[in-house]
């Protein structure tokens, strides 16, 4: 079997090397690789390897973009520090990952979920050009620009613009789309206040997070509470108290 | 007033603590405890160091600039040890031991370098920390920028810029040229 390591941290690479040869002496390590550019003129000048373990920050940029200059149609299996909300989508598209710093056990189990793919008709899933990209606008972008959602057992996609508001009931995370559909996320709202671009959404109490778009009406109540109601929903209790509704106003006035 | 600083020091903390260096340090320790265990000790005392320094500027406002030198000396280190004769990095300070700085300033910079720039062996990252005439902190590199990096909302010059409003009238300043990028952190006298 042939393996080619991406990896710009020599002792990171060493690591990998010294594993797979542990694991399985008929793995052939052909190259080791540190940058996208090196990658990428490697791959048009050699036979595509049956596997490659790919580190996500490369010394000259993200190792998606070998993907933009050379068919790459071998399955990969990532390596990466930290990039928690990159990584679900990697679970959803049922592609690997290995976290740094790589332990044997899950060096183990990757290869042997490489290998029963070969024993399906199938063959290896190859990375989807979609994905990638969104993936890619996850690290490059401070904020999310699409989320992953599953209805029934397809995964869709739903762009940002097209979200009017998410809230939280009952301990779920919902998010509301201009289409007047709801659909159910992984995130708490106070880890979507970090990940949602501040310009176009709001957190306007504990339950809800909106956007602009999503404001039908608001009505002042005695008491400084404002009460607003949203597109395509039957809430018709939604306050914002005293204390955010400053804030409130200096963001709907922007 | 008080309250705003505060503000701007738990913000910049939270840019502080980088999971990426955290993780990306104890899988190269891994390779180090195989191949070198004594390089691997010094390894760890280096980290454990860094990262007590990370804990304990937390409530200061200003630290003297020789902490901050030898701060950053460990921090090079660790890097060094990832990245190898690919990072180049040069400390020259000569400076009054009564000047002080914000906390952290110093390796941010470097850190900024390392992110925003190719540190392979065909395009070596060089890196010069010197002290200006005037006696404020010159940190410059050679500018061979990623194509695409990872994410950062570019929060942390800001805050140091408002960080340093507080306590001097010298700027923050930020010089791109086409081949470098020259930062001037000013100290402040105590």
């Amino acid at each position: 079997m042939n393996v080619v390591i991406i990896e710009d941290e020599h002792l990171t690479a060493d690591r990998i090397l010294t594993l797979l040869q542990g694991i399985d002496p008929e793995i052939r390590i052909t190259a080791i690789l540190d940058s996208v550019k090196s990658s990428v003129q490697w791959f048009q000048q050699h036979e595509k390897p049956d596997l490659a373990f790919m580190d996500i920050q490369l010394a000259d940029g993200l190792s998606f973009e070998i993907f933009d200059q050379v068919r790459l149609d071998c399955p990969v299996i990532f390596l990466t520090a930290y990039q928690e909300y990159a990584i679900k989508a990697f679970k959803v598209n049922s592609v690997d990952y290995l976290l740094k710093p790589v332990s044997e056990n899950e060096m183990r189990m990757a290869l042997t979920k490489y290998k029963q793919y070969f024993s399906l008709s199938q063959g290896p899933p190859v990375i989807e050009k979609e994905l990638l990209d969104s993936i890619r606008q996850m690290i490059s972008s401070p904020y999310k620009s699409r989320f992953m959602v599953k209805v029934g057992d397809r995964i869709r996609s739903v762009d940002v613009k097209d979200i009017l508001y998410f809230f939280s009931l009952q301990k779920g995370t919902f998010m509301h789309t201009a289409e007047n559909r709801n659909y159910v996320i992984d995130f708490t709202l106070d880890a979507l206040t970090d990940l949602l671009d501040p310009a176009h959404f709001h957190r306007i109490n504990r339950q809800y997070i909106i956007s602009h778009s999503a404001i039908s009406e608001l009505i002042t109540l005695s008491g400084s509470k404002l009460k607003v109601t949203l597109l395509h929903s039957d809430d018709k209790e939604i306050y914002i108290s005293r204390e955010r509704i400053h804030p409130f106003k200096q963001w709907l006035d922007r | 007033m008080k309250r705003a600083h505060l503000a701007l020091q738990y913000q910049s903390l939270r840019d502080q603590v980088r999971p990426h260096f955290l993780f990306n340090s104890l899988s190269s320790l891994v390779t180090l405890i195989n191949t070198d265990p004594k390089k691997a000790t010094q390894f760890v005392h280096k980290l454990s160091d860094v990262y007590r320094y990370l804990l304990e500027q937390r409530e200061n406002e200003l630290v003297p600039v020789n902490e901050e030198v030898k701060f950053l000396e460990d921090y090079v280190y660790l890097q060094k040890i990832r990245f190898g004769e690919n990072l180049q990095v040069r400390i020259k300070l000569d400076l009054d031991k009564k000047q002080m700085m914000i906390p952290l300033a110093l390796q941010m910079m470097v850190e900024n370098a390392i992110k925003h720039n190719e540190v392979s062996a065909g395009h070596p990252l060089a890196i010069e920390v010197i002290s200006s005439g005037q006696g404020d902190v010159i940190i410059s590199n050679n500018l061979q920028k990623k194509t695409v990096t990872e994410k950062s909302p570019g929060m942390g010059i800001e805050n140091l810029r408002k960080r340093i409003a507080f306590f001097t009238h010298k700027p923050l300043l930020i010089e791109e040229g086409s081949d470098a990028f020259t930062v001037t952190i000013p100290t402040i006298t105590s």
